[in-house]
């Protein structure tokens, strides 16, 4: 995953084919985070101006939503599932595991492998569910989402 | 004749390997010279037994799994494609008995036909209703409807009127 650095201009591509969207803001958040893997903080204003919102409007959503990232993106990001049944099936273990292994601390900022805690994927059967750069992984171990 | 394989496309088979399972079943084949059809069905809801691969046999469908990418060889070797002893057969799809408790209505051809095959699913009753539909007029419709008592379609009846 590679993505260009932040730009004012390229941003404002970005938004304009969303400038007749219905709830414009989650939608342009997200194009933004497609687009540069992060929401730049001058997106905020410039999200907020686009759509005549208030920036505490954009911030709200920004906050609200965990998958909405206002660093730049980790070279990998590692989520993994620390909801109940996930929990009753290890996930704490696995967690433990993996920032062993890798020597990273869950749910902190790192430039090359994040590991961050999610709240269910939808795969309970299949726990301990996880997501490696956007593919959900079953039964998840150490071994299948570091390799 | 080419043998059908199913191999769900179902994202909680996925996450455990289907879509490996499905590549490796075509490379084997290709090796062994063997003609066989992978088509990717809806799961069928048996998680646990997922990646379930099943044949399509004169016997019926036979069931195998769960199927993880690193057994597809001894699948072949055991001739799972003529139903073939192996430590995942699981028999016959529909004799499985958490299959046979079960009355399905609204999945009832999920993970039993090729979703993308408009014959598979008329062969399994699709298109029945609307088939019929196209016949009736439209009071004929209307009327079907309020007198199957299925709730919150009364606004038809309005916008007719």
């Amino acid at each position: 995953m590679s993505h260009p650095s932040w730009s004012i201009e390229e941003a404002t591509r970005v938004l304009t084919p969303l400038k007749n969207v219905q709830g414009p803001v989650l939608i342009a958040l997200q194009a933004v985070q497609e687009r540069f893997g992060y929401v730049h903080e001058e997106a905020v204003t410039l999200i907020a101006e686009t759509f005549n919102v208030s920036r505490a409007d954009v911030h709200g959503v920004l906050t609200y939503y965990h998958d909405l990232r206002t660093s730049p993106a980790p070279t990998r990001c590692i989520q993994i599932c620390v909801a109940e049944a996930c929990q009753s099936v290890g996930s704490r273990e696995l967690v433990a595991a993996v920032e062993k292994k890798l020597g990273k601390k869950i749910d902190e900022t790192y430039a090359d492998v994040e590991i961050k805690s999610a709240y269910c994927f939808g795969n309970c059967a299949l726990g301990p569910a996880a997501m490696v750069d956007g593919e959900l992984v079953g039964r998840a171990s150490v071994e299948k989402v570091t390799a | 004749m080419s043998t059908i394989i199913y191999v769900p496309n179902d994202s909680a088979a996925i996450s455990i390997g289907a879509d490996q399972v499905a590549a490796r079943i075509a490379q084997e084949a290709v090796k062994r010279s063997l003609d066989v059809t992978i088509i990717r069905n809806g799961t069928r809801g048996a998680l646990w037994l997922e990646t379930l691969v099943e044949v399509v046999t004169p016997q019926g469908r036979v069931a195998y799994g769960p199927v993880q990418p690193e057994d597809v060889s001894s699948l072949f070797d055991a001739d799972f494609l003529n139903a073939g002893a192996h430590p995942l057969a699981l028999g016959a799809t529909d004799d499985i008995e958490w299959f046979k408790e079960q009355d399905r209505v609204t999945y009832k051809r999920v993970g039993i036909i090729d979703p993308l095959s408009l014959k598979d699913y008329e062969s399994h009753g699709g298109l029945i209703g609307l088939r019929k539909a196209v016949t009736l007029s439209g009071a004929e419709i209307v009327s079907e409807v309020t007198a199957s008592g299925l709730r919150g379609r009364g606004s038809w009846l309005s916008c007719r009127n």
